[in-house]
């Protein structure tokens, strides 16, 4: 390849890092978060989770007839029962599901929600409203609102998914100019020198985890694009090609949830057997159960799982009357072809969520690093023109820059932690939890931007806020204990649960915080010599021109 | 060596490479569904998953062009050609 090209894509490259290194670490770190999110740190928030659930399913199914009794006809024919701590609901919820037609004749879906206690099975709330509304105003916990936040930055629709999946195009695009840049992959692979010099740390660590990570990344890169682009552009977008702008009706075509003919027999909704069955097929976790039908003969249960063995979760349609099992299939198996089958793994393997701990721990430590990716790369960026020969703007300016972006990764990363503490010491004692959630995540996070660009010395800067950040993931057990939440306090007299463990992992990575809080250094230390400079960079890179740069700015 | 001779045009080439490409990869992914040997699904479904790839072809052939008017030739037909083609689909041409 000549060398003006390849010096052509180490400028995208460096420039596409630069302009989104901030927004990366933050869509980054809190999706390697929300690896976590559902159910282990929904489960650490909800004490009645935190006890094994094991709801007897002729319990479940006798408390369904009992609340069905008090429903509306009308919404009998489509219920869905979600099971407690296993994704969305803390509960085991029944909703009660009715379609019906505004004055304009557009339709809508009103629903009528019963979260039930998953230990007692009594009734803790009672909702009704149309299902987006009702889905707007549930509470939410601190998994929910990083959930959100990692998809769409918790903007209105659809600007946070399309800057989420823009995002994802720009993170592909570095991955391929980067490989193409660094040819010298497999070498660099093994080239790490953290204690020589601050540049030789981040330039071998960006090269380190850009090359471990090369294949995470780039499925990241590539799914994240497609789930922030799909909803809000491409999927709109088919469908006014082949649907006439009816979003519903191409999805309803490709998707179809097949309501059975009903024969007009009646029959008890003899739920349980449905679920001794699905639970004996051994395929994974029930998530949701959908009953469509009602308590006619020919009612049929739509039984979802998560991925058992394989990656992709189920969804096995039984016969409610004999618990026969009619069929099963994936989420997109039946759009058919080569798309169904890239459409079903697009998902988990964006999520993370297969294979069980092993492979969520594993997504974990490569979401970080795709993180830590984008801030070494946005560094070495500001290194080089701060000290190096081609800056454009004044020194002053680059460490405000540097200010800018430390400020605001080390910054995310302790309001996440606090978000913790507030799951513990507020949310459980308000109403309305998500303004509580967003004043506290967006008003720590301005803090400590700004807090970082008033102080004098930058690097010390972070390493205050990352020992906060740090000290705060360390006293989340100890708070946990005082308020009588459970988790790690409970060690001795329980068995090894989800919430000891995400106690445990918040100790363990307060402890790798305030370590790399320790190792960092306070101030830049002057580099030794000008042959160091120069033997850190890229090789093709390392004649590189100031005016190149300008071109592109 | 000159900026130019690595980037002629940098802003004009960042436009093209951002909205330009954006436009002619999301009308270009609407659009083969209009003629793809595929079954309807996969006719629509397909291209949307490879939709970063689309992008990203059309992304660093704008920027890496030398000769900036090739690539936005490219994406003017491809825009016009399949809007053209959704036009037809859709009974409006």
């Amino acid at each position: 390849m000549q060398r003006d090209t390849v010096k052509r894509f180490y400028l995208i490259h460096s420039w596409i890092g630069a302009l989104t290194a901030i927004l990366m670490f933050v869509i980054a770190f809190t999706g390697a978060v929300s690896v976590f999110g559902r159910p282990e740190i929904k489960i650490w928030a909800h004490e009645e989770l935190h006890r094994p659930i094991a709801i007897p399913h002729a319990s479940l199914e006798a408390r369904l007839r009992n609340v069905m009794a008090e429903v509306p006809a009308g919404y009998r024919d489509d219920i869905q029962i979600l099971m407690p701590g296993v994704r969305r609901s803390p509960y085991l919820s029944f909703l009660f599901q009715r379609d019906d037609e505004n004055a304009d004749g557009s339709t809508y879906r009103d629903v009528i929600r019963l979260d039930n206690d998953p230990q007692t099975l009594e009734l803790v709330e009672r909702r009704q409203g149309e299902q987006r509304e009702l889905l707007d105003t549930e509470r939410k916990d601190l998994a929910d609102f990083l959930i959100t936040f990692h998809a769409d930055l918790h903007l209105d629709d659809p600007i946070g998914l399309m800057i989420t999946g823009l995002l994802g195009l720009t993170l592909f695009a570095s991955v391929v100019t980067g490989v193409i840049t660094h040819r010298k992959i497999l070498r660099e692979a093994f080239t790490f020198r953290p204690f020589r010099s601050l540049r030789l740390l981040f330039t071998d660590t960006h090269k380190v985890l850009g090359v471990w990570g090369l294949l995470f990344h780039s499925v990241i890169a590539f799914t994240g694009a497609f789930l922030g682009l799909a909803v809000v552009i491409l999927l709109p977008a088919a469908a006014f090609v082949s649907f006439e702008g009816d979003l519903d009706r191409m999805v309803e075509t490709y998707l179809p949830v097949d309501a059975p003919a009903k024969s007009g027999v009646h029959a008890n909704l003899e739920i349980a057997g449905v679920l001794d069955a699905a639970a004996s097929a051994d395929r994974g976790e029930i998530v949701t159960v959908q009953l469509l039908g009602g308590e006619d003969r020919e009612a049929v249960a739509l039984v979802y799982t998560l991925a058992g063995e394989g990656i992709i979760g189920e969804t096995q349609r039984y016969r409610v009357s004999d618990a026969a099992l009619l069929e099963t299939y994936t989420q997109f198996s039946r759009v058919g072809g080569a798309a169904g089958v890239l459409l079903d793994t697009m998902f988990p393997l964006h999520f993370g969520n297969f294979g069980g701990l092993f492979v969520k721990f594993l997504w974990f430590f490569l979401g970080l690093g795709t993180a830590f990716l984008a801030l070494s790369g946005a560094m070495i960026w500001i290194e080089r023109r701060a000290y190096g020969p081609i800056g454009q703007l004044s020194s002053t300016a680059y460490h405000n820059i540097s200010r800018l972006v430390l400020g605001s990764c080390a910054g995310v990363v302790l309001a996440t932690t606090v978000l913790f503490h507030l799951q513990l010491l507020v949310l459980p004692r308000v109403s309305e939890t998500g303004p509580w959630l967003m004043g506290t995540f967006f008003g720590v996070w301005l803090i400590a931007i700004v807090w970082a660009q008033l102080q004098a010395k930058v690097y010390q800067a972070a390493r205050l806020l990352l020992g906060a950040a740090g000290v705060s993931a360390c006293l989340v057990p100890a708070v946990s204990a005082i308020t009588g939440h459970g988790g790690l306090v409970a060690i001795g007299n329980s068995a090894f649960s989800v919430a000891m463990g995400t106690e445990l992992v918040l100790i363990c990575l307060g402890l790798a915080l305030l370590y790399v809080s320790l190792r960092l250094p306070s101030e830049r230390p002057a580099e030794k010599t000008a042959i160091d400079e120069t033997s850190q960079e890229p090789p093709t890179v390392a004649a590189m021109p100031a005016p190149v740069e300008g071109a592109v700015r | 060596m000159g900026g130019a001779r690595l980037f002629s045009r940098p802003l004009g080439r960042s436009l093209a490479a951002t909205l330009g490409v954006l436009l002619t990869a999301v009308l270009t992914t609407a659009g083969m569904a209009a003629y793809l040997p595929l079954n309807q699904a996969n006719q629509v479904v397909l291209p949307i998953i490879l939709f970063p790839v689309t992008w990203l072809v059309l992304f660093l052939w704008v920027l890496l062009d030398q000769r900036l008017w090739r690539p936005l030739l490219g994406l003017l037909v491809l825009s016009v050609g399949h809007l053209l083609l959704i036009l037809a689909n859709i009974g409006r041409l």
